[in-house]
């Protein structure tokens, strides 16, 4: 078990087992939690009495500004990702997740871009423009680099929380334990891969968007600005396409927390175990279709805002279903008191308050006069402390023990637990009020004598009322445990895999794979710990000393592969700071910065890709006990880094889309779009940019063939002509434009154009590179006819390709025709 | 000042209650009083709601299990979905059929204002049927009783345009016109704001709207135009 020992001294920070990564990860968010709330501090000082003179107006901007963006994107989002690192795989009795350096990254990425962000405002030079930045505040009006720092900055971040949803997909689909078929699953998991995929499909829209601000700031593409053809309200619908999604990817995890805790202390098996699947997938799908109930007040027409009202309304239905589910499981069962309970009871009754004012704001005729007031704020604070703050502090005191040992104090516990309950309700009760009578979001201060001082007095004082209770909870996380006693293995009795775990835990994880046949195995399964403590399952032991984990099938979770994850590197890191160069240089217009950065960024990438993917085993396959032998090497669509590809595509193919829908947003409002003025690019260069592309992916495909085939020559061929055909697509598609004389500066339609062009020639260059380490792979006896899961990648990285060379076409050669 | 009078006479009569000169909770305009009924009427059921859930949570912890999971499908199916289903359809419908009235289009020559958002303060451009067109600045005057039509324009950033007293809010878009029919029905000096963040002056783009009686108004208007060159 050597293979899974932590590296010592200085070289510990290369470590990328998940629970060295989750830990961190966590503990960072934690950290951006306080930096957060600390804002949200000054904020009430400044608003205690009318007319105060506490910070600045351009300071208390900025000071929002962090708030919201802090909040939501340093730490609602990546908590549920760092938790999951930290604890899925013990959920599901594996070691590891399927691709921890891609967690490192990820890790690196987020510690990178959440110190540029917060940094900023030490220099006054936060973002000032509000969390949803609305141009063309944020566009026109916004001098200097806090904007800038926003776009980049969180688009960076973003990435590294899609890499950390390819992470978790992948592992809730190929690494569960044998067994495990997908009724089994732990509801955690389920809420996690419910989330996870919404991350796919919700962030890209806003990375699509803020590259389009980023592109009107820096260079002066006009897509929002109204006097060249562009429209504010683009912006509005991209950012609530993300912004409407990233509430619910905030709030299901933290229900998954709470579905895990409450059977454990109602000491019965979740009540509706299917019901509460389906509500969350019910959720995640309804809530792509609600965006536009925060753009109630922009003079939509009436059928939109019912239409908009009654999904809004609908989505109460499963999270109805979802809470009842809970009150009949502690129905059923017989409830144990305890401070995770408490924290879960606590959480209920806020949430649901939040849950009653949404669906008050939700009905367009009240949120009229609600939007963008202090009304808002009261609600979406009930949602989020209630739904997420809440749950996670229940979870904190619940898996505490998983991470060192230790129970936290109970004493403690209850005492954070009325100090923040208390200080939150007397924090956000007065503010519904607050907001009826005329406070509107985002004013630094108020007049004396219109009936709002006694309400934001009070609200001041609550604040710091649940500013002690979170000092209570932090002191009870940090203070020195040592003379604490070490916890009773499965300290609260639960009965999920998790709770196998040794007190304290070891780094491999579970002593050997289980194999399960319920959803509470250590309830329902006789002798099931000793078995395991045993080593009677599977894969008990790493003769060969390599990082080794189980790969199983999606549905019934049957054995596929051994599969060998590498081990401790500083490579994931350096691929962090200089991908992180290639979006905060820009922020100071530094471009050839850029660029270097960026070279070496593709370098560290290929070097990390070249010795820690695609290994060639020494041997076909391995027993893993119980006369159980699975493969070493898989490829296809059976591989774990098959699926990783087709994830990341799926994410990369919406924000395409985003790009699209701009454009048809462009084609459906405005009659002058494509204007009779601009030529567009014709059609002669983009067909012949579509054949070259699609020949080149044809020949990748062939290349695939004729690797299998062992037919070298042809093979090298292939990927040569291939290559050829690509360079000659790229220099086609941008031809289109370039020809017709397109001055992207002068109107939206050619920025348009230009943007889809340049968006499909970078994948193709990318697809490019890809196909030249192919030729490298197989030239350095690192790809062969039976290990050619490079290749097999890289063709499916084509198909998209090709479906984004189709798309683009079609619409820059094919629209201006229908005009 | 008389004016200066007025206001704080009303100032310190209303904000006591719910009230304040900038409150959706004292309405004084048709659409602000149908808001207001509404969002009581939502805050009573909500509070039931509430006290229901809680209730019946409290019940859940408090009983012996027995583990008898033969009724688990009445919690979900019926607290869970079935009762919120007919509450919020019902809420839809109640809610929602006072839409058409709150986007009604204005009836012919009703009085309408062009509101020009600028950073940071409100210009105010009237066009009175049969009259010349006047300008004011952060203060609109309006006749109790009658409908009035506001057109928002901008030239610069997106800024909203909420008068809480009168009626709801509606943004005012670069490149767009947007359209809001209020209906004073008391009358008293009036508090608004810009209710969309706009930048640094976001927190003073107040303005004043002072409902005047109907006979009080046509005066208002020669004055103003006494001050318009021909």
């Amino acid at each position: 078990m050597k293979a899974w020992q932590p590296p010592t001294g200085w070289r510990y920070w290369s470590e990328v087992n998940n629970s060295v990564v989750g830990l961190w990860y966590t503990g960072l968010v934690f950290f951006f939690l306080v930096f957060g709330g600390l804002l949200a501090l000054l904020m009430r000082i400044q608003l205690a009495v009318p007319g105060n003179t506490f910070l600045s107006a351009n300071l208390y901007s900025q000071v929002f500004t962090l708030h919201g963006s802090v909040m939501m994107f340093l730490f609602a989002i990546p908590i549920f990702e760092a938790v999951s690192i930290l604890f899925l795989p013990q959920m599901m009795g594996a070691r590891e997740l399927p691709f921890p350096r891609l967690s490192a990254f990820g890790f690196w990425a987020f510690l990178i871009g959440g110190i540029f962000l917060c940094g900023s405002i030490f220099f006054n030079a936060a973002p000032t423009g509000g969390w949803f930045m609305y141009p063309p505040l944020t566009s026109r009006y916004e001098p200097g680099i806090g904007a800038d720092m926003w776009l980049l900055g969180f688009s960076f971040i973003e990435v590294s929380a899609i890499a950390a949803a390819v992470e978790l997909i992948v592992g809730i689909l190929k690494c569960r334990p044998p067994g495990m078929r997908i009724h089994l699953i732990p509801l955690y998991a389920w809420y996690v891969l419910v989330a996870a995929a919404m991350i796919l499909f919700a962030f890209p829209p806003l990375i699509t968007g803020s590259m389009l601000l980023e592109l009107e700031r820096a260079f002066n593409w006009p897509f929002f600005d109204a006097a060249r053809g562009g429209d504010p309200l683009l912006w509005q619908h991209l950012f609530w396409l993300f912004g409407h999604p990233e509430v619910y990817i905030a709030f299901l995890p933290s229900v998954a927390l709470v579905a895990m805790i409450v059977p454990t202390f109602a000491r019965t098996p979740i009540v509706g175990y299917k019901w509460i699947v389906l509500s969350a997938i019910g959720t995640a799908f309804l809530s792509f279709g609600l965006w536009v109930h925060h753009m109630f007040t922009t003079g939509l027409p009436g059928v939109t805002l019912a239409l908009f009202s009654a999904a809004s309304q609908a989505v109460a239905i499963p999270t109805g279903v979802q809470i009842f589910c809970f009150i009949a499981t502690v129905y059923v069962g017989r409830l144990r008191p305890s401070v995770p309970m408490l924290y879960v009871a606590g959480g209920l009754a806020t949430f649901v308050i939040g849950g009653l004012t949404g669906v008050m704001v939700a009905v367009a005729s009240f949120n009229f006069q609600a939007h963008d007031t202090h009304f808002v704020v009261a609600h979406l604070h009930s949602v989020l402390i209630g739904g997420t703050i809440f749950p996670v502090i229940a979870a904190t005191y619940y898996f505490f023990p998983l991470i060192n040992g230790k129970l936290l104090s109970e004493r403690l516990g209850r005492t954070a637990f009325w100090l923040l309950f208390c200080g939150f309700n007397i924090t956000f009760l007065p503010m519904h009020f607050t907001g009826l009578r005329g406070m509107a979001r985002r004013v630094y201060t108020y007049p004396a004598g219109i009936g709002l001082e006694g309400l934001n007095l009070t609200s001041s004082i609550g604040a710091l009322i649940l500013a002690a209770g979170f000092g209570v909870l932090l002191w009870d996380i940090l203070r020195p445990k040592g003379k604490d006693p070490d916890a009773p293995r499965n300290p609260w009795q639960a009965g999920s895999l998790e709770w196998l775990q040794e007190m304290p835990g070891k780094p491999w994880g579970v002593r050997c794979i289980p194999e399960i046949d319920s959803r509470y195995p250590l309830w329902d399964q006789p002798n099931f710990v000793r078995d395991v403590d045993e080593g009677r399952f599977f894969m008990p032991d790493a003769e060969e000393e390599k990082r080794e984990m189980l790969v199983t099938s999606i549905i019934d979770a049957k054995p596929e592969q051994c599969l060998r994850i590498p081990g401790p590197s500083f490579i994931t890191l350096l691929s962090a700071i200089f991908l992180g160069g290639v979006f905060i240089f820009p922020t100071f217009k530094m471009y050839w910065s850029m660029a270097v950065s960026g070279v070496v960024a593709l370098g560290c990438i290929l070097y990390w890709l070249w010795h820690g993917s695609g290994l060639i085993p020494e041997k076909e396959e391995k027993a893993i006990g119980h006369g159980v032998t699975v493969p070493l090497y898989i490829s296809g669509s059976s591989s774990v880094g098959w699926w990783a590809m087709m994830i990341t595509m799926l994410a990369d193919i919406t924000a395409f889309v985003s790009i699209l829908f701009g454009y048809f947003f462009y084609w459906t409002l405005h009659n002058d779009f494509p204007p009779a003025s601009i030529a567009g690019p014709g059609l002669i260069w983009p067909i012949a940019g579509l054949l070259a592309s699609l020949a080149a992916w044809a020949l990748t495909m062939l290349a695939r063939a004729w690797n299998r085939q062992e037919k070298p020559g042809s093979f090298y061929a292939g990927i040569g002509m291939a290559v050829l055909s690509a360079v000659f697509g790229i220099y086609a598609l941008l031809a289109g434009p370039k020809q017709a004389a397109m001055n992207p500066e002068e109107h939206v339609y050619p920025a348009m154009v230009w943007l889809l062009v340049i968006w499909t020639a970078l994948h193709i260059a990318v697809g490019i590179i890809m196909q030249l380490y192919c030729a490298a792979r197989r030239y350095a006896g690192r790809m062969t006819a039976r290990y050619d899961i490079d290749i097999s990648n890289v063709t499916l990285y084509w198909h998209f390709v090709a479906i984004t060379v189709g798309a683009t076409v079609a619409v820059i050669a094919g629209f201006p025709l229908l005009r | 000042m008389t004016l200066r009078r007025h206001t704080v006479v009303a100032t310190t009569l209303l904000w006591t209650g719910c009230g304040g000169p900038q409150s959706a909770l004292s309405p004084a305009g048709l659409e602000a009083e149908r808001i207001a009924s509404l969002f009581w009427w939502m805050t009573a059921g909500a509070g039931v709601v509430w006290l229901s859930v809680i209730l019946l949570a409290v019940f859940a912890a408090k009983k012996r299990g027995t583990g008898d999971r033969s009724r688990e499908g009445n919690w979900i199916i019926f607290g869970g979905a079935a009762t919120p289903a007919v509450v919020l359809a019902v809420l839809l419908i109640f809610g929602l059929s006072m839409l058409p009235d709150l986007l009604g289009v204005a009836p012919k020559n009703t009085l309408r204002v062009h509101v020009t958002a600028e950073q940071w303060w409100w210009r105010f451009r009237y066009e009175v049927p049969g009259r010349r067109p006047f300008e004011t600045a952060n203060e609109l005057r309006l006749p109790v009783g009658e409908p009035v039509e506001f057109l928002l324009h901008s030239s610069n950033v997106i800024h909203s345009f909420w008068i809480p007293s009168l009626g709801g809010k509606m943004d005012v878009m670069p490149g767009r016109v947007n359209r809001l029919v209020l209906h004073p029905t008391t009358t008293g000096t009036y508090l608004g704001t810009c209710a969309e963040f706009c930048g640094i002056g976001h927190a003073k783009m107040a303005m004043q709207a002072i409902v005047v009686p109907k006979e009080a108004f046509g005066p208002w208007v020669d004055t103003m135009q006494r001050a318009v060159k021909p």
